[in-house]
């Protein structure tokens, strides 16, 4: 560094600092500082820098991993559904050849309809090699795309797809370093169970994964034998989303999978999100042995975030033990007395529930939650006619609620959720609530919004007709929100907690 | 109390916790009891660079360590700059690269981290041409070269 710098002129300018003249920037900081900056611009941008000068080309091009990084920026914009699939899946293999054949981290979207075979080969076949570590396929008929693109668009069959889906399945089991595996297929037809041969000597078996996520793809396709579950006894996340239905036979052993892989990671499990035929899996669960002795359950020792997903029906899964859980979140419950029958957790701090309309259920389930401090209610689009918000507001007021979000159904009684934020204001012994989302209320009517405004902290209300709003609205709820979904599969993967209205 | 000398002969008597911001002093003061006695020496800060990032030290005092891994979640995309952390920042490109080389001479992690984010959202959406003016570079390239880099970078254009 220089010790004296030269004096310059300086001209202080509204909020960004401009230099008239002055010496070269990348002669007076040192290379690892301009890597500390370049690692900090994302992608498009990065390219742009390397036509600044030989030498910024020079580091850009000599820390390989700065395309790495670049790409797990990336990453983010993608959670943030502002990116093309195809776009995305072509950046693949060019971020693998920059950063020196290895990639740790591969986001890879298979838009079917806008790629070729052989494309999708070539970047499969690379995979195992690149060491890849953390690994997200998404594949679809039709994933988001800007459209900006010259590419062809194949009309959509079923045999490509399985096709696809076969060839993603037969890279997943050749990566050795994997750490977290999501597959994720939008179609249903990927259901149609993929059966490798028998006993394969995967390299995928030695691995440890932290996170597995299946969705639209069963366990069975990866999962053939015992050894294979190995994999999966330091797991920490573990999603199963199955919704089309098979044969009975199917299904049972199915079931039996989703049973072991939550009985081998029952100790590291810290979350996890199922949708499958509970119907089956209360089944074989009677049939295990472990289970089938007096009050023997799968004790989740340190289990806080629990989704499950009731679409393909009810059950009290009375064989899980989840009393540590924090937050829970219930979905596709049709019958309003359901929501008694699920086991208490006591700890819980947060409930998301979708419900039909009978309130009078859901109030008494909420009394028995005496922590909770968080709570989205939704309630099923199916439902006619209004709900009676005051039902449960009785109830809510003897909770130590900080956020309420109500989802759908509203009519006309957005003052009945001012007078509950008043009333707990004016209590003393309650805990004010700080955060309101109000969404896809048809005509809420709020008589004294200007009131709620300047009493709660963060307060969301997306109107029925914003459709922009309630569309990200709905992705969020859907945790699917890095891509569109033409299909039921939208319902698939419920996560409203992952929603940042912005 | 630790003493601290500058390129321009000025002493500042800091508080130890404000100087431990810095991990290279740190290292010092755990290693060396004298240092604690006579100035240190910081012949590559000038005094009011100095009196920049003490300031920062001394607002973040009780900050947290940093993590030393870097894991994922510290590399993902923020380019987002802390109320407090944007306003001290908002110095001219002089002192902003000043600070920043300090920073990393000091090894103050959290404080080469706005420096360079400052930096990285000031370049992001220009054109070269506005990067080199902005930062007084000259263009070495041939019109060639410029064409052959072009056209490797292709594939990560925007859309």
């Amino acid at each position: 560094m220089d010790p004296s710098p030269k004096k310059l002129k300086m001209k202080e300018e509204s909020s960004t600092p401009e230099l008239i003249s002055g010496p070269n920037l990348a002669e007076r900081l040192p290379n690892e500082v301009m890597y500390e900056i370049f690692r900090r611009v994302p992608l498009p941008a990065l390219t742009k820098l390397e036509l600044v000068c030989k030498h910024w080309k020079s580091i850009i091009r000599y820390h390989q991993s700065l395309w790495k990084e670049s790409f797990l920026q990336e990453d983010v914009a993608f959670e943030q559904k502002d990116f093309c699939a195809l776009h995305s899946f072509q950046i693949v293999p060019k971020l693998i050849e920059r950063n020196g054949g290895k990639l740790s981290s591969v986001f890879l979207p298979i838009s079917l309809k806008h790629v070729n075979n052989e494309d999708i080969e070539a970047i499969l076949n690379a995979l195992p090699a690149s060491e890849v570590q953390h690994l997200w396929i998404v594949m679809g008929a039709e994933l988001h795309c800007c459209h900006t693109h010259q590419c062809r668009r194949r009309s959509w069959i079923a045999t490509p797809y399985k096709r696809m889906v076969k060839m993603v399945i037969k890279a997943v089991t050749q990566c050795s370093k994997l750490k977290t595996l999501r597959l994720v297929s939008t179609k249903d037809v990927s259901i149609v169970t993929h059966k490798p041969k028998k006993s394969p000597e995967w390299p995928l078996a030695n691995c440890k994964l932290d996170r597995l996520s299946l969705i639209g793809i069963t366990i069975g396709s990866l999962f053939v034998d015992e050894t294979m579950f190995a994999t999966l006894s330091a797991l920490r996340t573990l999603e199963i989303a199955n919704e089309a239905e098979t044969k009975n036979e199917e299904e049972m052993a199915e079931a039996t999978r989703v049973l072991r892989a939550l009985e081998v990671s029952k100790d590291t499990l810290d979350e996890c999100r199922l949708l499958c035929s509970f119907y089956h899996l209360d089944k074989a669960a009677k049939e295990h042995e472990l289970l089938r002795q007096p009050k023997g359950a799968l004790w989740f020792s340190n289990l806080k975030k629990l989704t499950l997903n009731f679409e393909r029906g009810f059950s009290d899964i009375c064989w899980l033990d989840y009393s540590n859980v924090r937050h829970l979140n219930l979905q596709g419950l049709r019958d309003p007395t359901a929501i008694l029958k699920v086991p208490k957790a006591e700890m819980l701090t947060t409930l998301q529930v979708e419900v039909p309309l009978q309130v009078s259920e859901l109030a008494k389930c909420l009394e028995q939650y005496k922590l909770l401090q968080h709570l989205s209610i939704r309630f099923s689009v199916a439902s006619k006619g209004p709900v009676f918000f005051c039902e449960i507001k009785h109830t809510l007021m003897n909770l130590p609620l900080e956020e309420l979000t109500v989802h759908g159904k509203l009519e006309h009684q957005g003052d009945e959720i001012v007078d509950l934020v008043r009333a707990r204001k004016s209590n003393l012994s309650s805990t004010k609530i700080k955060t309101v989302t109000v969404a896809r209320c048809k005509n809420v009517n709020f008589t004294n919004k200007r009131w709620l405004e300047e009493n709660v902290e963060n307060l969301q209300i997306w109107d029925w007709k914003i459709s922009n709003g309630v569309n990200r609205i709905n992705y969020e709820y859907e945790g699917l929100h890095f891509f569109e979904v033409e299909s039921s599969r939208l319902r698939a993967m419920v996560d409203p907690s992952s929603k940042r209205y912005s | 109390m630790v003493q601290l000398s500058t390129s321009d002969n000025e002493i500042f008597n800091v508080d130890r916790d404000v100087a431990e911001r810095s991990v290279l002093l740190k290292t010092m003061l755990d290693d060396l009891p004298e240092a604690e006695e006579n100035p240190i020496p910081l012949s590559n800060v000038s005094s009011n660079v100095l009196k920049k990032v003490l300031e920062y030290c001394a607002h973040h005092r009780g900050d947290p360590a940093p993590p030393t891994d870097e894991s994922e979640e510290s590399r993902k995309r923020t380019t987002d700059i802390g109320d407090w952390d944007s306003k001290f920042i908002n110095v001219d490109q002089e002192m902003l690269f000043e600070i920043i080389l300090a920073a990393n001479y000091l090894d103050i992690k959290p404080l080469l981290d706005v420096g360079c984010k400052t930096v990285a959202n000031m370049i992001k959406g220009k054109t070269p041409e506005e990067i080199r003016k902005l930062f007084n570079i000259q263009n070495d390239f041939t019109q060639e070269e410029e064409e052959q880099i072009k056209k490797e970078n292709e594939w990560a254009e925007d859309r």
